[in-house]
């Protein structure tokens, strides 16, 4: 057992755990926040994707014990922020998504795309959403989503 | 899809991090950024019995160019060659290059020291800095070494880094502006690994790199030569021609895809 | 229409909670005292099993049970059963094949359980999986259809040696014998349909409770079809009455028709809770899930199309090869193969028609519906055929289908297979698609691709779907005393947007407001009967009986409102939730109503206070959903990569409840449809039987950079078949795309000589395609 200690979404965590424990198990199973979600653990369908000392990471191939000091912030713990807050709109007036599951980690990796790259176009986030996988909406939705946020955000 | 279990140790020094390495009993693994090493634990392909963590190992993260080389710690990230940290021509190649390797969140965590390490042979960095030339600086019990990357992956995860040693950093050869490269990748998706990599710099020495071949890049003689006589491009019966004189045991698409990648790759370089 | 009702595109009332990661799903259900199951599965094809070796696996600490296919059989759990009996080719009856939920004696293909483990973590259970020891004796294997029925393949069940289970005909054998003698010109071809996984991005969970105070079972897990696994579990399973079972599906992270009813861990995770005492939680993982759960598509059609001289097709005689893989546990496995084989005959005036299925089983999954289940199968066969027949009888494809459909005026018509089709507007559909896709100028795009030495194609499908089969769904309108409204459906959402939909029909015939409505599913203790949502029924049926309720609930509010009104009931109207008395302008709301019939002083003389009303649907037949479909790729070349550049449908659903709604559902099926003819493969090596497509760098899943956008024009025929008009919604996409994205690339590999690929027709595959028709051409 290794000892981390973790802000999750503002609050300061100490604990015992595995080092085998993942970061999304962690804060899944062990702070109970549900919506990090697992579609794959093995790093390629970006479910898991949550923030990291502000960047995007995928928490099922990031051990806890490797997050000790570090902030994370889960899709739980968005409801402050701007970009976020003009994202889940645009993901709703878009119907960006069905069943959800992908959503929050789609989500985290939407709000990397509209902070970093404002000059993206459409290719360019297809690009960038190509490492999140949604198997229900056909990207048609997603991808306007994140080009009416990337407009709003240039005006 | 769970890791088996491991020992941890968060190495406070680079020595302590090289003793645990040295009096290893065992599987005993550098863990970088994780980003490789992470799935093949979850599948279980890989079920190290310790890991030892660089990430708070002071000295490992920089970006030196003062020298007459470039000097590029082992734990610099993906993300921080895309957004620009690694300065003129080398770093343009490079930020070219770390913008193609699989996803941000990936490349936020992934690092050069260990991509070049892992030399996993579809990876993009153990071909890409073949291309530079260059060599990597390895750290041992007994202090440093360096190696030059020709010949520094020696096959599929394999290299030439002893068990208790770790590589701390890359140095590449500064280009000068307007020197001529390009690269080009064959995969699937983009964002997985490469099917094919093709590498070409024109430095100080042309150097053409052939990628993503199941076991160690391999550079192309007879493109080089090509090259360094002045050709401008590089049909794709040439390039198959050329790639099959090394005689990688492609079959007839990984050859065409392979000799496709070296084939724009040239084309790129002088776009 | 209400402001809140039918035909508008209103925004999702599923979102908010899903866009704040506070949906829940059945992985996120965790109860007190819970226990953690991992499944072993066999690693072989085909083996027998000589030994099992539990012991390193109970020495683990926190291991609590290790079970085997023994001690399931002694409790004497019963099988899912089969109500419907088809034969086989030599008349004698199809064989029963369930699968045990851990395998007695034999494996049959990589996936099949073996074992159950049940510790106090998932740590212990995981390890305790790999320190059990089976003792194995690998036996030869066969996992590709046609080599199922090869004279010397191996056998998986020693009393079928041929590998058939049954044979399935519709349509009429002399019929069409004369139609093909009196033939101008016969197209022949043989079309293999790759075997595909769901994937969804959820893998599939169960949290099993036994309940001993009320000896009761609680499951909760992602199924489709709650009731249903209800019913099963009581019935069959466990033999207990259904009150005995509860099933609990709150928010399902995807479906497409794959998470049945039927799984073995349902009934294992139960079981080993009222063995152990305490709740059992099972969580597949991504690499589990391909050899755990069915498995869609797969087999091998040989196809006959007959012409006359003009062009008009005479007759159509396809036969099947259908692998059902290694069990036939219930009807669920037939579904696919067998169900849907009517709309072969597409859209298109077909005198005659002959087809047969077989089906077999191999070393593989068992299969049953994915998206589409059987209807994307018979689409590509027919909307192929077509393309084929096109080259060589020298007539445009579009205009041979022209010179074939099926006129409005013509219908309803019984087709040669069976079905009914009662309305479409199949060529108006078609010279939709190809106006909005400008096929016409399409010549000019591949001239110009060619200059950057892509090769252009365009494809086209006209795709038809029998939908919403006769079967009755459940809803009932509950008003509680503030007047405000709750919905509980049979249906269960998996994110197609129930929530929204369901409240835009009572809003649109109650005149509530959303705000005033809740929409509950998914739970048999809440909702008194479903059968679930699967094959494009749920708005059709589900909303239906929903829309009857609500009629149920203006009659029964219409004496309240009269005794309100103090007017006679012959003299209320109502509309938009308000109650008038006709010629007046005295009115009363409906919520009005619906608080005053919980007060017995407010009420006629005699009646019954309060205001619930349900109801059942059952069409009295199916629905067609039609369109048209165009697809335009680029390839290159020198690597045989694909690029969608264009995707065009024209949908004809019915009267559409909700346009965004449908469009995300047509451009979801699109993306599977894509998926499964560019890239997506659940792959065997043919010696060994081994899964070499677990996981998903293997499994090769359709991602944002590979499509454009999906553009939609929709050409509403109603149908007369329920009250609605409706006709579904859920698998359009994915019937059309199949065939009109190999279309495409056919068209795009044409000119190069390429007459056929394989599914998936990856980059690999596509270059040597070319190669092998340049070594041809010389």
């Amino acid at each position: 057992m290794s000892e981390i200690t973790v802000t999750i979404n503002g609050e300061t965590v100490t604990q015992n755990v595995e080092p085998r424990l993942s970061l999304a198990d962690f804060i899944r199973d062990h702070r109970r926040l549900t919506g990090t979600h697992l579609g794959c653990e093995h790093g390629v369908c970006g479910a898991c994707t949550v923030l990291m000392n502000g960047e995007p990471v995928r928490s099922c191939i990031t051990f806890a014990v490797v997050a000790d000091g570090a902030e994370i912030t889960t899709i739980e713990g968005f409801d402050e922020d701007e970009p976020m807050t003009q994202l889940r709109k645009a993901f709703h007036e878009n119907h960006a998504l069905q069943c959800g599951y992908c959503t929050p980690g789609m989500l985290v990796a939407a709000r990397d795309i509209v902070t970093r790259l404002p000059d993206a176009d459409e290719a360019r986030v297809r690009l960038e959403l190509a490492g999140n996988l949604c198997r229900c909406t056909g990207y048609v939705g997603i991808v306007n989503a994140v080009l009416q946020v990337l407009e709003e955000r240039r005006v | 899809m769970k890791s088996a279990k491991f020992d941890y140790d968060r190495a406070g020094t680079l020595d302590d991090a090289l003793a645990t390495l040295g009096n290893a009993d065992g599987e005993f693994r550098v863990l970088g950024g994780g980003q490789s090493l992470g799935p093949m634990m979850n599948l279980r392909l890989a079920q190290p019995d310790r890991l030892i963590d660089l990430s708070r190992v002071a000295g490992l993260d920089g970006i030196d160019a003062s020298g007459a080389t470039l000097r590029i710690g082992a734990r610099v990230t993906h993300a921080r060659i895309e957004d620009g940290e690694v300065p003129g021509e080398t770093g343009a190649y490079m930020k070219y290059v770390a913008t193609g390797i699989s996803y941000r969140s990936v490349r936020n965590r992934g690092t050069v020291g260990g991509s070049l390490a892992h030399a996993d042979p579809s990876a993009d960095w153990p071909s890409a800095l073949l291309a530079l030339g260059g060599e990597v600086v390895i750290a041992g019990r007994g202090g440093e070494r360096k190696a030059p990357l020709d010949g520094f992956q020696i096959g599929p995860f394999a290299t030439g880094l002893g068990y208790d040693e770790i590589l701390v950093a890359v140095e590449l050869p500064q280009l000068s502006d307007g020197t001529k490269w390009g690269y080009y990748k064959v995969n699937r998706k983009p964002g997985e690994f490469a099917d094919a990599i093709g590498a070409v710099v024109l430095g100080n020495e042309v150097r053409a790199v052939c990628g993503a071949t199941g076991a160690a890049p391999f550079r192309v003689d007879a493109i080089e030569q090509k090259l360094a006589t002045g050709a401008t491009e590089l049909s794709i019966p040439d390039a198959r021609d050329m790639i099959s004189g090394h005689d990688p045991g492609f079959d007839d698409y990984e050859l065409q895809i392979h000799a496709v990648a070296l084939s724009r790759a040239v084309g790129r370089a002088f776009k | 229409m209400g402001q809140f009702g039918i035909g508008q595109g209103v925004v999702r009332e599923e979102d908010p909670r899903l866009l704040r990661g506070r949906g829940i799903y059945a992985g996120d259900v965790s109860l007190p005292r819970q226990t953690y199951a991992i499944m072993v599965r066999s690693p072989h094809a085909h083996a027998e099993m000589r030994a099992i070796d539990t012991e390193a696996a109970k020495s683990i600490p926190g291991v609590l049970a290790v079970y085997t296919g023994e001690d399931v059989a002694a409790d004497n759990l019963g099988v899912p059963g089969m109500p419907v009996k088809w034969t086989r080719p030599d008349g004698a009856p199809m064989a029963y094949r369930p699968q045990p939920p851990l395998a007695l004696g034999r494996v049959r293909y990589v996936g099949d359980p073996v074992a159950l483990v049940v510790a106090e973590t998932l740590d212990a259970a995981r390890d305790a999986a790999e320190a059990l020891t089976v003792d194995y004796e690998p036996l030869p294997s066969v996992t590709d259809t046609a080599r199922t029925v090869e004279a010397d393949a191996p056998v998986i069940w020693d009393d079928a040696p041929d590998n058939i289970s049954a044979l399935y005909q519709a349509g009429d054998p002399a019929a069409t014998e004369a139609a093909f003698a009196k033939a101008a010109h016969v197209v022949k071809r043989r079309f293999v349909i790759s075997r595909v996984f769901a994937q969804y991005m959820e893998a599939r969970s169960a949290v099993g409770e036994y309940d001993e105070r009320e000896d009761r079972f609680t499951l909760y897990a992602d199924v489709q079809y709650p009731h249903r696994v209800r019913q099963l579990l009581a019935e069959k399973i466990f033999q207990v009455p259904e009150q005995s079972v509860r099933v609990v599906a709150r928010d399902v992270g995807g479906g497409f028709g794959t998470k049945g009813w039927q799984y073995p861990e349902h009934r294992l995770t139960l079981w080993a809770s009222r063995k152990l005492g305490r709740p059992v939680k099972w969580t597949c993982e991504r690499t589990e899930a391909v050899q755990a759960d069915e498995h869609g598509r797969d087999n091998v059609t040989e196809a006959e199309l007959a012409f006359d001289e003009n062009g008009k097709v005479l007759g159509l005689r396809v036969r099947t090869l259908a692998n059902i893989g290694a069990y036939l546990s219930a009807i669920r496995n037939l579904l696919a193969a067998y169900t849907n084989v009517g709309t072969l005959v597409g859209v298109y005036d077909i005198p005659a028609a002959h087809a047969e299925v077989r089906t077999v089983h191999s070393n593989t999954n068992p299969t049953a519906p994915y998206r589409g289940a059987g209807r994307p199968e018979a689409t590509y066969v027919i909307e192929r055929m077509f393309d084929a027949a096109a080259r060589e009888l020298g007539i445009d494809r579009t205009e041979l289908r022209a010179r074939n459909f099926i006129p409005p005026e013509k219908m309803p018509i019984k087709t040669p297979l069976g079905l009914c089709y009662d309305c479409g507007e199949f060529a108006a559909n078609q010279q939709e698609a190809l106006k909005i896709a400008d096929y016409a100028g399409f010549e000019a795009r591949r001239e110009e691709a060619l200059t950057r030495g892509k090769l252009r194609g365009i494809g086209t499908a006209n795709p038809i779907e029998r939908s919403a089969s006769p079967s009755p769904d459940f809803a009932e309108i509950r008003f509680t005393t503030d007047g405000t409204a709750t919905i509980l459906m049979g249906t269960k959402s998996q994110g197609q947007g129930h929530e929204t939909v369901y409240k835009q029909i009572v809003g649109e015939r109650l005149g509530l407001d959303s705000e005033r409505m809740r929409v509950i599913d998914g739970d048999t203790d809440r909702v008194a009967f479903g059968i679930g949502t699967m094959g494009s029924r749920s708005t059709v049926i589900g909303g239906s009986a929903l829309y009857r309720a609500a009629d149920k609930i203006i009659e029964r509010a219409k004496p309240i409102a009269a005794h309100m009104l103090e007017a006679s009931v012959e003299d209320m109207e109502f509309e938009r939730g308000v109650f008038a008395v006709a010629g007046t302008d005295r009115t009363v709301t409906l919520t009005e109503v619906a608080k005053a019939s919980f007060l017995p002083a407010r009420l006629p003389p005699g009646s019954e206070p309060g205001l619930f009303e349900s109801a059942t649907f059952a069409p009295e037949d199916d629905t067609y959903p039609n369109g048209s479909h165009v697809c335009e790729v680029e390839i290159d070349p020198e690597t045989g990569e694909t690029d969608i550049v264009g995707y065009w449908v024209v949908d004809d659903v019915g009267v559409v409840v909700n346009p965004t709604i449908v469009k995300g559902q047509i451009h979801g099926g699109v993306a599977q449809g894509v998926g499964q003819v560019l890239m997506e493969q659940v792959a065997y090596d043919p010696d060994s039987g081994q899964l070499l497509s677990a996981s998903f760098m293997d499994y090769c899943m359709p991602r944002a950079d590979d499509f454009s956008d999906i553009a939609i024009v929709s050409n509403p025929v109603p149908t007369a078949r329920n009250p609605l008009g409706v006709k579904g919604a859920g698998e359009a996409g994915t019937v059309g795309a199949l065939p009109a994205t190999m279309n495409a690339l056919l068209d795009a590999l044409a000119p190069v000589g390429v007459d056929d690929l394989p599914m998936p027709a990856t980059p690999h595959a596509i270059w040597q395609a070319i190669q092998k028709a340049k070594s041809a051409k010389n």
